[in-house]
């Protein structure tokens, strides 16, 4: 049984206690919850499913239980079902299931699954009646990785210290793991390189730390959250052109030595001097870590993430109807990748990676009923490598740009032309009195197999930017009707890949829903 | 040219004043006799938040809202900074976080000095009165 099914049954469990206990000992329950029907068009390409015909592939139910079952005892449980293009599939879930014991303000305890407090707006991601867009900032609070970033099972403390001079400092830090899955939002973003597919993901201990400071100047408030997770992936690796020089490799190991010995053999007679000769030169032109490899394909790689952190610092100001926000991220992630059969070291490039984004939003409720927002967000996959120069530089790489075929022609070639001189250069220093000649190595050469697939990267993957504008018409207090546009330039946190990289840099996406809650 | 968009900046000026227009009505806030504790503007901020959760004296404060839209908005701006919009989206996001339970909301005044009169440790605020309110186990206070 997964950990996502024991905790939903403890969940299911955790929901009919609290039932049963209302209902003995009378004790009053609130029963609560929200319905939202959304539509989602892009004008080209594709917005976390097939959206370019319109998809109303996007709903989110929720139904809220809680209970004070003493003075200082709260206890709730949220179920959610939900889906958004590819993600979701309305399973119903967990959203969050608690136990809560207020010591004092200042200190309380929580135990269960618990909304992350990462950012100002992370906890409300499923409560879309409570802000004013319909998608939150994708840089900070990417749809993708909800069903992992959304709550943590574990426990925490939290508090609130309230004092008149310093305004009134909210906190939280709670420790656990963390929900991911093998094919969803957090490994598809892993996987978007192309180069490999998962079929494992595994994250460690999460720990999350927040704090909120309402400044003792109205309307001003300042925040910092701190997410800190460990992460062990394992992946089979795929017919992606990166790997052509590692296949080209285990292909030489494999097909050459034979080839060399026999040779040798037909001239010399001597099958000892054959084998020395064919295993020396295979391992002066193969990597003695290639070497070692079977040739089977596709392998099974692993990575090691020591350290998976997000930083985020928040600000906030509202002036009676305007609240005026801006938040940035620091990602950083440092991480071992190898070959399982092997430890051969697959990183490409640096094994540390930071990214860097950032958003600013202002919202105005112009009417009682209608209210405008706009934000602007800023992704960079690598702070280090704004022009994406990494995924560049991929589209010059030799099995990028030319085919398979004609490199393993002309491998063949300078094979041929390699063996022989070496072949004689030892020939001449043991005095065997026998020159190889290229009539003699005309036969030598490299079959190939397999063929490779081309994605071809551009500099806009290495970023995501958006322009957002929102209206937010509360028609009733139970009912909110939402409109949006979002002018979006990049694909980082869109499913390029899928496309074989062939994906416009620009897009408009237009989104509605309508909420209903209780 | 000009013209029209001075007409059009007026015009937004006034919807904008009108959205922020705030009644004059007073408000007056009734506890139950149990309670004792001093009461300020910050006070009643912090336990209409829900970030003071009991009396000096230990006991579980409990909080109701008068259900009338020109109150609440009232209140909200006066005590809280807020509008009744972010009063409610505050209160929504408490509860569906698992944080704490939208207070219960009463329609009448009578209502409410019954239900403040029988819940010990109990506050709500009312439109002010102009008459004088006698009621057993519950004192009226007007925050200056």
């Amino acid at each position: 049984m997964t950990l996502t099914k024991y905790s939903f049954f403890i969940g299911i469990l955790f929901f009919y206690t609290l039932m049963a206990a209302a209902y003995c000992d009378n004790i009053p329950v609130d029963i609560h919850g929200f319905l939202s029907q959304g539509f989602l068009q892009t004008d080209r390409g594709e917005y976390m499913g097939k959206s370019d015909d319109g998809t109303f592939k996007f709903n989110e139910i929720g139904l809220n239980v809680s209970s004070y079952l003493t003075d200082d005892i709260h206890l709730g449980i949220q179920l959610i079902s939900r889906k958004m293009g590819n993600c979701g599939e309305n399973n119903l879930q967990i959203d969050w299931a608690f136990a809560d014991y207020r010591w004092r303000d200042y200190l309380g305890f929580r135990f269960g699954k618990i909304q992350m407090p990462f950012g100002l707006y992370n906890e409300i991601r499923d409560i879309d009646m409570l802000r004013t867009a319909i998608l939150l900032p994708s840089c900070i609070y990417n749809e993708a990785w909800r069903e992992t970033f959304s709550a943590i099972e574990g426990v925490g403390i939290y508090g609130n210290i309230s004092e008149n001079e310093f305004g009134n400092i909210n906190y939280q830090a709670l420790a656990g793991t963390l929900n991911v899955s093998n094919d969803g939002g957090v490994a598809n973003y892993i996987e978007q390189t192309g180069m490999f597919d998962v079929y494992n993901l595994e994250l460690r201990k999460s720990f999350i730390t927040s704090i909120l400071w309402d400044l003792p100047i109205d309307g001003l408030s300042i925040g910092t959250s701190y997410l800190s997770t460990r992460m062990h992936e394992k992946s089979f690796t795929n017919d992606h052109f990166m790997y052509g020089p590692i296949r080209l490799g285990m292909d030489m190991a494999e097909q050459l030595p034979e080839q060399f010995n026999q040779v040798i053999a037909d001239k010399t007679g001597d099958r000892n001097t054959a084998t020395m000769i064919a295993n020396n030169f295979t391992s002066l032109i193969v990597p003695e870590n290639i070497q070692t490899l079977n040739n089977q394909w596709p392998k099974e790689s692993f990575k090691d993430f020591h350290t998976v952190g997000f930083w985020v610092l928040s600000f906030k100001y509202q002036w009676q109807d305007l609240i005026i926000s801006a938040e940035r991220m620091d990602f950083k992630m440092n991480y071992d990748w190898f070959l399982t059969e092997n430890g051969f070291d697959l990183r490409g490039r640096d094994n540390s990676f930071n990214s860097h984004s950032y958003y600013v939003s202002g919202t105005y409720r112009l009417l009682d009923w209608l209210e405008l927002g706009i934000y602007y967000t800023v992704y960079y996959q690598d702070e280090s490598d704004k022009n994406a120069e990494f995924y560049q530089a991929l589209n010059q790489m030799e099995f990028y740009q030319y085919p398979v075929e004609m490199i393993y022609l002309q491998t063949s070639q300078g094979i041929r032309q390699n063996f022989k001189d070496f072949a004689n250069d030892v020939f001449a220093q043991s005095g065997a009195g026998v020159t190889l000649s290229d009539e003699d190595v005309k036969d030598i050469q490299l079959i190939q197999d397999y063929e490779l697939e081309k994605i071809k990267y551009h500099d806009f993957n290495g970023w995501q930017k958006e322009l957002v504008v929102s209206v937010n018409m509360q028609l009733k207090p139970q009912w909110n009707l939402k409109l949006e546009g979002h002018f979006i330039d990049g694909v980082t946190f869109l499913d390029w890949t899928a496309n074989g990289g062939d994906i416009p840099r620009k897009r408009f996406l237009f989104a509605s829903k309508v909420t209903f809650n209780f | 040219m000009k013209k029209n968009t001075f007409s059009l900046a007026l015009i937004l000026l006034l919807i904008f004043m009108s959205a922020s227009d705030v009644s004059a009505e007073k408000i007056w806030f009734i506890v139950n006799k149990s309670v004792h504790d001093q009461l300020t503007k910050n006070v009643i901020k912090k336990i209409f938040l829900g970030r003071k959760s009991k009396w000096n004296n230990q006991e579980r404060i409990i909080f109701f809202t008068f259900d009338s839209t020109d109150i609440i908005q009232q209140f909200a701006r006066t005590y809280l900074g807020k509008s009744k919009q972010q009063f409610d989206n505050y209160w929504k996001r408490q509860l569906f976080t698992g944080k704490g339970s939208i207070p219960k909301s009463i329609k009448t005044l009578d209502e409410s000095f019954k239900i403040i009169s029988q819940t010990k440790g109990s506050i709500m605020f009312i439109p002010s009165q102009n008459h004088e309110i006698n009621h057993d186990n519950i004192r009226i206070i007007s925050i200056k």
